[in-house]
């Protein structure tokens, strides 16, 4: 007997074939915290980042690829370290950073951190462009503007954790964008959608800086580095352990300052020892010739 | 190893460096000079604005964006004072114009005194331009956060220093080119004033030039104490290419055997006289010829870190 088609059963059917086929037809698969659509507004947002928890899947490095439309790029796997690849490129915005951690006993036992731009809450980038194609948001996300830029690359030089790089075929600066797009429709970057373990939670910073503090871990990072940034990593190893660069704590104005002002402190130093050094060569010069003279008239 | 900033912005640094070392040097030599040292003054003041335009040209090259985007230089200067580069755009511009009135004083000049009186506030303004176009390259690499060896105070001084060594020494070396040039240098070369044009500017000017070049070793030493201290430093500077062209190329070729010619020339050991002008005019070479060396290797060894 063939059992009638009810309008219930149809749209039931219609359903679960469309989930089936989104599944199964797109590139990436939407984990737990895509559920979390947060509503949008201006406060800074961040990323926790939880090494513990990261299995590197490397979900976060293919959403993010596929999200922003980025080429794949021919990678090798080194002999000393898993990570692949190696570091971000105009085109690797987001990528797992593999570490081998020996203990005091000489147990080893492995680390992954899913890294990308740290969208600082005082840029560097921002700071030193000359054009102002690099702006900083107030809800977080640091972005670039390939309409102003001049391609000097002094972004690239002055990030403490070499995040922008410039595409010598396109011709522009490639870094993460923290989804801009996805957050100010109140969804979580694609990264963090992806996320199958619950390694990366995105939420208002001084939320994220919270469950930091309360999530047991014995490091944090990114919360004073460089003045404060938008990525918060927590870790039971210290981050050096983990390849993480010593960043100084204070923000790029005041490091600016400071700076300034050793320099300043150096060329007055310089001056007045060139000042003294040359009069006490000419002062030495002439009393010799007074001594000679002298000398020849005795 | 990729390097984002390479020869050409190497060749920027010395342009723009070597320019600000010849105004200021045209500028003290008119200021300072009693009229005995006006070649130089003259020397100086052609060269500041031909090689700061070059540099222009060169940092045009350099940018990656110029051949898709060309109007977007114009955006270079509304970041200020936020961006060294935007700040560094508006002095260069600034100094282009000085040092070209400056040329264009001297190269119309007229033995009156207001045009005597021009020249000399055009020199003053000349030499403080001068300075900041050679110190800022220093600060704007010092500036960027991520690159610990660019970061030390000392850095902006061992550039600055390089660059009015280099300015001084080419526009001492350019004074019997310039004289073929330009006609009314040309009777300065005649016998009676021959000595003093090719000889006796450049063993007076060699004196400052040593003591430059001590200032510069002091300032170099400290530089590396400085950054002695950074994880990675000795590894970078051990680096081949950085160690030939750091201490092979700056250190050796432009600081201490131009520093030996110069002293071994004023104590004239046996050697003919044609002998010493020449090997003085080698060693201002050699000086210039180490001051990009220098920017070349720092440059390598801040993006190896």
């Amino acid at each position: 007997m063939v059992e009638k088609l009810s309008r219930r059963n149809f749209l039931k059917a219609a359903v679960t074939g469309a989930g089936l086929a989104a599944l199964f037809t797109s590139p990436i698969t939407l984990s737990k915290a895509e559920e979390t659509v947060n509503s949008y507004t201006k406060k800074p947002k961040a990323i926790l980042i939880d090494v513990r928890k990261c299995i590197g899947c490397k979900a976060c490095q293919v959403a993010c690829k596929v999200w922003n439309k980025l080429p794949a790029e021919e990678t090798a796997i080194t002999e000393d370290e898993y990570t692949n690849p190696t570091g971000f490129s105009a085109n690797t915005w987001c990528y797992v950073k593999f570490s081998e951690v020996k203990d005091e006993a000489g147990n080893v036992s492995w680390r992954m951190a899913s890294v990308r731009c740290m969208h600082c809450l005082e840029p560097t980038c921002v700071s030193v462009c000359p054009t102002k194609a690099l702006k900083k948001l107030p809800e977080g996300p640091v972005i670039y503007d390939p309409n102003r830029c001049i391609g000097c690359k002094y972004c690239v030089e002055a990030c403490p954790w070499h995040v922008p790089h410039f595409d010598e075929e396109r011709k522009v600066i490639g870094k993460c964008i923290f989804c801009v797009d996805r957050i100010k429709e109140g969804m979580v970057p694609a990264c963090v959608a992806n996320c199958q373990t619950g390694a990366l939670q995105f939420g208002d910073r001084d939320e994220i800086l919270e469950k930091a503090h309360n999530s047991g871990a014995q490091y944090i990072y990114g919360e004073k580095e460089a003045g404060g940034t938008s990525m918060i990593f927590v870790s039971d190893v210290p981050f050096e352990k983990l390849g993480f660069p010593k960043v100084p704590y204070e923000p790029i104005s005041t490091y600016k300052t400071d700076l300034l002002k050793s320099i300043s402190g150096v060329g007055v130093a310089t001056f007045i020892i060139s000042l003294v050094g040359y009069f006490g060569v000419k002062m030495l010069v002439k009393r010799k010739a007074q001594v000679k003279a002298s000398s020849k008239g005795v | 190893m990729v390097l984002v900033w390479g020869w050409l912005t190497a060749l920027d640094l010395f342009l723009i460096g070597t320019a600000g070392g010849a105004a200021i040097a045209s500028g003290a030599a008119h200021i300072l000079g009693r009229g005995d040292y006006d070649a130089l003054a003259e020397s100086g003041a052609y060269l500041a604005p031909v090689l700061g335009l070059a540099s222009i040209l060169t940092v045009v090259l350099d940018l990656g964006r110029f051949t898709v985007a060309p109007t977007n230089v114009l955006y270079a200067f509304s970041h200020f004072p936020e961006s060294m580069i935007t700040v560094g755009t508006i002095l260069r511009m600034a100094f282009i114009a000085v040092a070209a009135l400056n040329a264009i004083l001297w190269l119309f000049r007229k033995e009156t005194l207001i045009n005597f009186v021009v020249r000399i506030f055009c020199g003053a303004a000349n030499i403080a331009l001068g300075f900041t176009v050679t110190i800022y390259p220093g600060v704007m690499l010092a500036f960027a956060m991520g690159k610990p060896l660019w970061s030390s105070p000392v850095f902006p001084w061992v550039i600055s220093v390089s660059g009015m060594l280099s300015g001084l020494v080419l526009s001492t070396f350019l004074i019997p080119v310039l004289g073929v040039f330009i006609p009314r240098l040309t009777p300065a070369l005649l016998e009676a004033r021959r000595t003093v044009l090719i000889h006796k500017i450049p063993e007076r000017v060699s004196l400052y030039m040593s003591i430059l070049i001590v200032i510069e070793l002091t300032l170099a030493s400290a530089y590396l104490g400085s950054i002695s201290g950074i994880a990675g430093a000795a590894t970078a500077f051990a680096n081949p290419m950085v160690s030939m062209f750091f201490f092979g190329g700056f250190i050796f070729v432009g600081l201490i055997l131009p520093l030996i010619i110069f002293i071994l020339e004023k104590l004239r050991l046996g050697l003919p006289l044609s002998v010493w002008i020449l090997l003085l005019y080698v060693g201002f070479l050699l000086v210039a010829a180490g001051a990009f060396a220098a920017r070349y290797s720092l440059l390598l060894a801040g993006q190896i870190l």
